[in-house]
């Protein structure tokens, strides 16, 4: 039997039936004290009389069944129960010794004979002791309780026709099923069915097996009896009797909390049929009768010394409460809370789990609960599997939450009990079934109900709270005195030694019993914080890099989404897209503040600072670059004190700007007047005349450019995809609805005047009312114009020295290469082939080599003068260390210019073939193979040409037969040698 | 943590929930202890911490239970390597002993404050004592 038994603290104000008179019966039925100590149940003096009665009182017993009558089941249930409580439960403990042997010497009959006045006043002061005790109970049906209570406690009746006592439905209901179990029990053990024992499982139900109420010393003496059977055989029992009692604690658990008197009969009748084959049954089969969830139950109560010995009981002063009478009680105890419905008659029915908790976390929850009641209710049936601080937890408002999400405290705060004797028995986590297979948890009363019982029930049971025995001040404050209790139970643990989930930088074996105190909804409600600051309908455009980031990720993962940017725009994006509870989260707290967002990630941000300045600018002269116009303005945010002092990672240009700018005013503000005045002029007329002697300065000016001309290249590249543009637009919307709403409402707030303040004076506008998306639709002609500003020869070589000017050269080819001016950056590209080659010897990255592939498409529709001029930017001098052929791209490149020739050769329709081109060209030649040879060899670079380019090359080179073009051509064909 | 942790690439304390993690605070000093809850605000849940003093190759720690942590004075904070801490360089004496060795500690800073404020104001220099009573000169 689990703690509830014992650990019912009486001091609890029990309506129903914790008025604990009862009980001690059940484990100390020999103590006088004890009995002594009944408040005012004095039953023994009751029952005593009911025995001297007994031959010729019926009358008595008559009288209150009539009163009681028919009616009130409810009421005569409850009473029943409150009375048969004592002996039901107590008829475990003493296993055997309550069934009062038929012939039990009826030894109060000489007292019967003493006056018929004593009797009368006898059987009055019944009466009287009923009316005041149960007046207590304020329970309508007390009285009528009390014959059924003294026939109910000692399992006999006194006479067959007492049979009218119990009313023909309650018979009728309860025969079949009573047959039933019996037939059940001779089923399994039909060899061991002891008729006492039969009887005392349905005595209240079988009046005509035992006609007699057996006197208290027969009782006793009975008792005395069982309890001199020798040891050994009372502790062969002992297991088989903790698991009746699990059985019988879970059968009151089960019970249905209705107010009939049947259903509880039933189930007690299912209690006792239960507790009786587990009597008789070896361990392992009683296990097989205990509910699967519910075996481990015994470690975590109080253990049961007294179970057929009379040791005396640990806990006697400190429960005084009839456990029993309660936990029978199925309306009046708390134990079952209100809509807490478990179908009857379960536990038989359920297979039994495997016992080991870690199997039983993963298994199923141990009762399918009724209607398809999804909701995590932790198993009541071993609510002493939770240790008192969860108390704490249990009154937390997110204690649903910690238990939904599979996290219960229960987990790891489990209690051993201090008598446990049977250490190999692990209690299973039945709270941490339910949950784990309940992963959500609806806020509902039930629930709470449920906590409020939990917290009841630990207070009441729990065996460190009764030794501790400060039962009463407890309850005045619950919290204070769990403390202590938690620090025992931690250590107790902690020898224990179980880890219920290892997260942290635990070694394995290390338990912390205090791991996953965050439920899953405290971290979900944090990760929604954060997201929410994140969270954007347009991460196109917010969180650029992240988005762009993500979809290079998947391309080169072989996961080609051709609108990967478009999905993660409707709200597909990993940011955005939290799954599970936090996007409702989401949902809520992202309409409310999408207009704090945009400072994160987005790629426009710099160019959002400038914008408002450098407006005017772009609109009066479309081709005209941003940079001449620029001047700069430090970012501010909204709301903030100060200014922004240094730059951050997604606009590092401040730093730069900073610098550049302010010992540049001068130059600047040459340059817009310049560029304002003829704003046809090209960006690097007016860029060249700030060369500054700085090299650092030009460096950063050339930083700049690029970034400027990145922005163009971007805002190209957003013109290609459809969804990207349609993202703009709609951030466009939302920016206009946006500042439409709040000017509404400042507007409404607003009196004329200071509306017409505000017209005048645009500055003190409301800084909310700027749009800060300004990201301007271009034409893509116009864009290409911009670009084509800034790629000025000197630039692009100056360019090709930083990393990502390489990058922005070769994304850019696409746009300009229906220009003219490709041919220009292609000069400048070579031209600086040999410092970059000289920089970025191995070009790790190949992003020199990225370059290739769009020449060669650019240079097949060169024409021949082309292909000389560019030929003439290659710097092909006397340097041992040739850039051009120490790099994949200039070989490459090479070979493709001379292919290139050799085609234009053949066709001889390029009406740029001319003479001189021609001279030029074999100059070019010459070169190449002087320069070759000077170049060490080793330093050369083979690379993959197309073997089918060999032979063009062969023929091109047969037709400058007299410019040993052999090294160039063994250069080449090595590398053929090589694909080979 | 995979299914609840939709903020890949974005860091977050809750990495951090049940871990032992060291605490730097703005006052200069040094917690231990185990993380056991955060909110929004960085604010922290400390258990079994330990507040744990160094003075040169010597440490000491005072146990302080469970800490709550104000997020704001947080400067910063970072797991314990379990296996680093296990050969520790440094050598554990008593929490009297790092508390005396503390105050002599600071006892010479402050006579070396007060040597050096002295040789400036002998050259004619104001010192703004706030800046060297920082714990990091």
């Amino acid at each position: 039997m689990d703690d509830s038994f014992f650990g019912f603290d009486t001091n609890l104000p029990d309506e129903d039936g914790g008025d604990g008179r009862i009980v001690e019966a059940e484990y100390d039925a020999l103590n006088d004290e004890t009995f002594g100590s009944a408040i005012n149940g004095d039953w023994e003096e009751a029952h005593e009389t009911m025995v001297r009665l007994g031959g010729n009182g019926e009358r008595v017993r008559k009288r209150p069944a009539e009163s009681s009558g028919n009616t009130d089941f409810a009421d005569h249930g409850n009473g029943a129960f409150l009375r048969h409580g004592n002996p039901l439960s107590s008829a475990p403990s003493s296993s055997g010794s309550t069934p009062a042997p038929l012939n039990a010497p009826f030894r109060q009959s000489r007292h019967i004979g003493d006056s018929d006045l004593e009797l009368n006043i006898s059987s009055m002061k019944l009466d009287d002791m009923d009316l005041s005790s149960f007046a207590n109970d304020s329970e309508a049906g007390g009285l009528s309780n009390r014959i059924k209570l003294d026939s109910g406690v000692w399992g006999s009746q006194p006479f067959p026709n007492n049979q009218h006592l119990f009313r023909e439905p309650m018979r009728s209901a309860f025969k079949p099923q009573q047959q039933q179990q019996q037939q059940q029990h001779q089923q399994h053990h039909p060899q061991q069915i002891k008729p006492p024992q039969e009887a005392n499982a349905n005595f209240a139900l079988t009046p005509q097996a035992f006609p007699k109420i057996t006197t208290l010393e027969d009782i006793e003496r009975n008792m005395i009896i069982q309890q001199a059977i020798p040891k050994q055989q009372q502790q062969s029992q002992q297991q088989a009797e903790r698991k009746m009692f699990d059985d019988f604690s879970l059968g009151n658990r089960q019970q249905v909390p209705t107010p009939t008197m049947l259903q509880q009969q039933i189930l007690q009748q299912q209690q006792h049929q239960q507790k009786q084959q587990s009597q008789q049954q070896p361990p392992q089969q009683a296990q097989h009768m205990a509910p699967p969830g519910f075996l481990g139950t015994p470690q975590t109560s109080p253990s049961r010394p007294t179970l057929g010995f009379p040791g005396p009981h640990p806990l006697p002063e400190l429960l005084p409460t009839p456990p029993s009478q309660q936990q029978l009680n199925g309306i009046g105890g708390n134990r079952v809370p209100p809509g807490f419905i478990y179908p009857p008659g379960l536990p038989g029915n359920i297979p039994q789990l495997p016992q080991h908790p870690l199997i039983q976390q993963h298994m199923l929850p141990n009762f399918p609960l009724p209607g398809g009641n999804q909701r995590p209710l932790p198993n009541p049936l071993n609510p002493h599997a939770l240790p008192t601080a969860l108390n704490n937890f249990a009154m937390h408002p997110s204690f649903n939450a910690m238990r939904a999400a599979g996290l219960h405290p229960a987990a790891f705060m489990q209690p051993p009990h201090p008598h446990q004797m049977q250490p190999p028995r692990m209690p299973p986590h039945p709270l941490q079934a339910a949950s784990s297979l309940l992963g959500q948890q609806p806020p509902s009363s039930m629930y709470n109900m449920f906590n409020m019982r939990l917290v009841q029930e630990i207070q009441q049971n729990h065996p460190l709270l009764q030794q501790a025995a400060v039962v009463r001040q407890m309850q005045q404050s619950r919290a204070g005195s769990v403390t202590s209790d938690r620090q025992r139970t931690q250590t107790q643990q902690q020898q224990q030694g179980r880890r219920p989930d290892g997260t942290g930088n635990y070694p394995l074996e290390e338990y912390d019993e205090y791991a996953n105190l965050m439920s899953t909804r405290d971290k979900h409600w944090l990760i929604g914080i954060q997201l929410s600051q994140l969270n954007t309908e347009t991460p196109y455009i917010d969180d650029y890099y992240y988005t762009v980031f993500r979809e290079r990720k998947a391309q080169q993962n072989g996961q080609m989404r051709n609108s990967q940017a478009h999905k993660d725009n409707q709200l597909n994006h990993p940011l955005t897209q939290p799954r599970g509870h936090a996007q409702l989260i989401l949902v809520q707290l992202g309409n409310k503040n999408g207009g704090r967002n945009g400072h994160g990630r987005e790629r426009r941000n710099s160019e959002n600072a400038n914008s408002t300045s450098g407006s005017t600018n772009n609109g009066s002269s479309g081709n005209n670059n941003n940079l001449t116009g620029y001047i700069f303005s430090p970012l501010k945010f909204e709301n903030s004190l100060g200014k922004l002092q240094y730059g951050s990672v997604t606009a590092p240009r401040k730093i730069i700007d900073a610098d550049i700018m302010s010992g540049e005013s001068n130059t600047a503000a040459d340059a817009n007047a310049t560029s304002s005045s003829t704003s046809s002029t090209p960006l690097p007329t007016s860029a060249s005349h700030d060369v500054n002697p700085s090299s650092m300065r030009k460096s950063r000016h050339i930083l700049l450019l690029i970034e400027t001309l990145y922005r163009y290249l971007l805002k190209l590249e957003d013109l290609e995809s459809p969804e990207v543009m349609a993202t703009i637009e709609l951030k466009k919307k939302k920016e206009a609805e946006r500042i439409a709403a709040l000017e509404q409402l400042e507007m409404a707030n607003k009196t004329p005047e200071e509306r017409a303040a505000e017209a005048a004076n645009p500055q003190t506008m409301n800084p909310q009312l700027k749009n800060k998306f300004n990201y301007e639709v271009e034409t893509k002609a116009a864009l290409v114009n911009k670009l084509k500003a800034g790629l000025a020869f000197d630039k692009v070589i100056a360019m090709m020295n930083v990393r990502k000017g390489k990058i922005l050269i070769r994304r850019i080819m696409p746009f300009i290469a229906d220009q003219n001016i490709r041919w220009i950056v292609w000069s400048g590209v070579f031209c600086s082939l040999q410092t970059v080659v000289k920089k970025d010897k191995d070009d790790v990255e190949g992003v020199l080599y990225a370059l290739y592939p769009e020449f060669k498409k650019h240079v097949n529709k060169a024409t021949f003068e082309l292909i000389v001029s560019i030929s003439s930017a290659i710097t092909l001098n006397d340097k041992k260390l040739s850039g051009i052929f120490c790099s994949r791209f200039g070989i490459l490149s090479l070979v493709a210019l001379i292919l290139r020739a050799e085609e234009i050769y053949v066709s001889r329709n390029d009406a740029t073939l001319s003479e001189e081109n021609r001279q030029k060209w074999r100059e070019f030649l010459a070169q190449v193979a002087s320069c070759l040879n000077r170049t060490i060899q080793n330093q050369t670079i083979s690379a993959a040409i197309e073997s089918d380019a060999i032979q063009p090359l062969m023929n091109h080179f047969e037709r400058f037969k007299d410019l040993k073009l052999d090294a160039l051509l063994a250069l080449i064909t090595e590398a053929r040698h090589q694909i080979d | 943590m995979d299914d609840l942790n939709p903020l890949a690439g974005t860091a977050h304390l809750l990495e951090e929930v049940d871990k032992k993690l060291m605490v730097l605070l703005r006052d200069g000093r040094t917690l231990i202890g185990y993380l056991r809850s955060v909110d929004q605000f960085a604010n922290l849940v400390l258990q079994r911490t330990i507040e744990r003093i160094h003075v040169g190759n010597e440490y000491g720690d005072i146990p302080r239970g469970v800490f709550i942590i104000r997020g704001e004075n947080v400067v910063l904070l970072g797991e314990i390597d379990r296996e680093k801490e296990q050969k520790l360089p440094l050598k554990e004496i008593s929490v009297d002993e790092i508390l005396d060795a503390q105050r002599r500690e600071q006892e010479q800073r402050q006579e070396k404050h007060r040597l050096v404020s002295k040789a400036l104001k002998e050259r004619g220099l104001a010192v703004d004592a706030n800046i060297i009573n920082e714990d990091f000169c």
